[in-house]
């Protein structure tokens, strides 16, 4: 049985920005099922943040004022074109995502879409600025999902989903990066404030597609269950 | 003489404000947020990544992600600075995690064991040689295994796990001595220059 100091010290783990996906999503959790440890993360952020100005404090250069300024005015015009007057994606909380190695998926990508519905993301998908819209595909399982996709100039792949069913205790959606050698995990989900729940895949080489499954916290080895969200990669 | 005058406005606002300009594509706003947490963001950066040119990229892809996703800031996860930190913080982290594991380890027991020196900068702005003077009075009062475990996981990005490993603790201890020092931190910073931006 958790106690509350094992509650405190996933709130802790995630504070600090050294929490392990399982850990991630226990804290995801723990917050839904108790919101007061909401704020006591928020405080507990805060404190972790407050280290950083413990350190000797030094100048960046100015050129890097000059270099940051210089990306940010080039991609002004197509940010401003891309966020009036339209809703558009979001970053989550940065949360740490680890990736391992898995055994091979049975069956291929075309076999998970087999009845899927599909919709088509419109957020920012003419703004190269902010990365390559994706097309998500939810199952017939879960008729109230929404959200939307995309993969960022750095690389890295950003879903966000609201209406999904809640799952069991002791289980959370978790995010698989489909490739060559088959599924491997990029953490579970975690959930913001307003519900939606977000994942980031930050591995994508040869990777055709993401994958989304309801998954036991302990399980990061490979999907249990026909994915009830896809996103192709191509 | 007008964008004189724009700046000035702009830097009478919030970070909030400035962050709702920043959504709509503002430039401008984006540059004063940059002068208001570049400093505190590149010094993390260089204590992260211990040089000055990974810390240079360290920071810029993190402003430029500040920048890129500003939507993604939630005020009820605290300010805008602390999700401005806990960006670069993050990343750090990341590049942190690819590096030689027995390397990176001997580099963090290392560098735990030197004290950041009590004595605030002398090009310090005001109000944050304030705030870290009090930051580091706090940390000082923290008994110095809780510190130790602390600067391992903040600094050096160290997982329970690890740290128990690499000090060969119980993981208990390990749980038990992070929970209490960031507790007692949260206690002692609990003043609203923390929480707020």
């Amino acid at each position: 049985m958790s106690t509350n100091d094992d509650h405190r010290d996933l709130l802790v783990a995630v504070a600090l920005g050294i929490a392990e996906p399982h850990e991630v999503a226990g804290a995801d959790r723990l917050i839904a099922e108790n919101p007061a440890y909401h704020g006591e993360l928020a405080e507990l952020r805060s404190a972790a943040a407050a280290m950083a100005l413990s350190v000797p404090q030094i100048d960046p250069p100015s050129e890097l004022k000059g270099s940051i300024m210089d990306a940010v005015r080039a991609e002004q015009p197509a940010l401003r074109r891309a966020r009036t007057p339209r809703e558009h994606g979001r970053f989550a909380w940065p949360s740490w995502r680890q990736a391992g190695a898995w055994p091979a998926l049975a069956g291929g990508l075309a076999a998970v879409a087999i009845g899927l519905l599909t919709w088509n993301l419109v957020t920012g998908a003419d703004d190269p600025s902010r990365g390559r819209s994706l097309t998500v595909q939810a199952s017939a399982a879960v008729p109230k999902a929404q959200g939307d996709a995309r993969v960022l100039p750095d690389g890295t792949a950003v879903v966000r989903l609201s209406g999904l069913p809640r799952v069991p205790a002791g289980t959370a959606y978790e995010l698989w990066v489909i490739g060559p050698k088959g599924p491997v995990s990029a953490g579970f989900l975690g959930m913001k404030a307003n519900g939606d729940l977000v994942a980031m895949a930050e591995q994508l080489d040869g990777a055709t597609a993401l994958a989304i499954t309801p998954e036991r916290l302990d399980n990061t080895a490979a999907p249990t269950s026909t994915p009830i969200v896809t996103v192709a990669l191509g | 003489m007008a964008r004189r005058r724009i700046s000035t406005d702009l830097g009478r606002l919030s970070d909030e404000d400035l962050l709702a300009l920043v959504r709509e594509g503002d430039s401008a706003a984006f540059e004063v947020m940059y002068d208001r947490h570049s400093r505190v963001a590149y010094s993390l950066a260089f204590r992260l990544v211990g040089d000055r040119s990974a810390a240079e990229d360290l920071v810029q892809d993190a402003f430029l992600a500040v920048w890129r996703g500003s939507r993604g800031y939630a005020p009820g996860l605290g300010s805008v600075r602390n999700w401005v930190l806990s960006i670069v913080h993050h990343r750090g982290v990341d590049r942190l995690r690819t590096a030689s594991a027995m390397n990176r380890r001997q580099e963090a027991l290392e560098q735990v064991a030197r004290v950041d020196p009590v004595a605030p900068d002398a090009a310090d702005e005001a109000a944050d040689r304030v705030l870290a003077g009090t930051v580091r009075a706090e940390l000082g009062e923290l008994p110095n295994d809780q510190q130790r475990v602390l600067r391992l996981a903040y600094f050096g990005g160290f997982t329970h796990h690890e740290i128990a490993e690499m000090l060969d603790l119980p993981l208990g201890t390990v749980k038990s001595r992070m929970r209490l020092g960031l507790d007692r931190l949260r206690r002692g910073l609990a003043g609203p220059e923390f929480l707020a931006s």
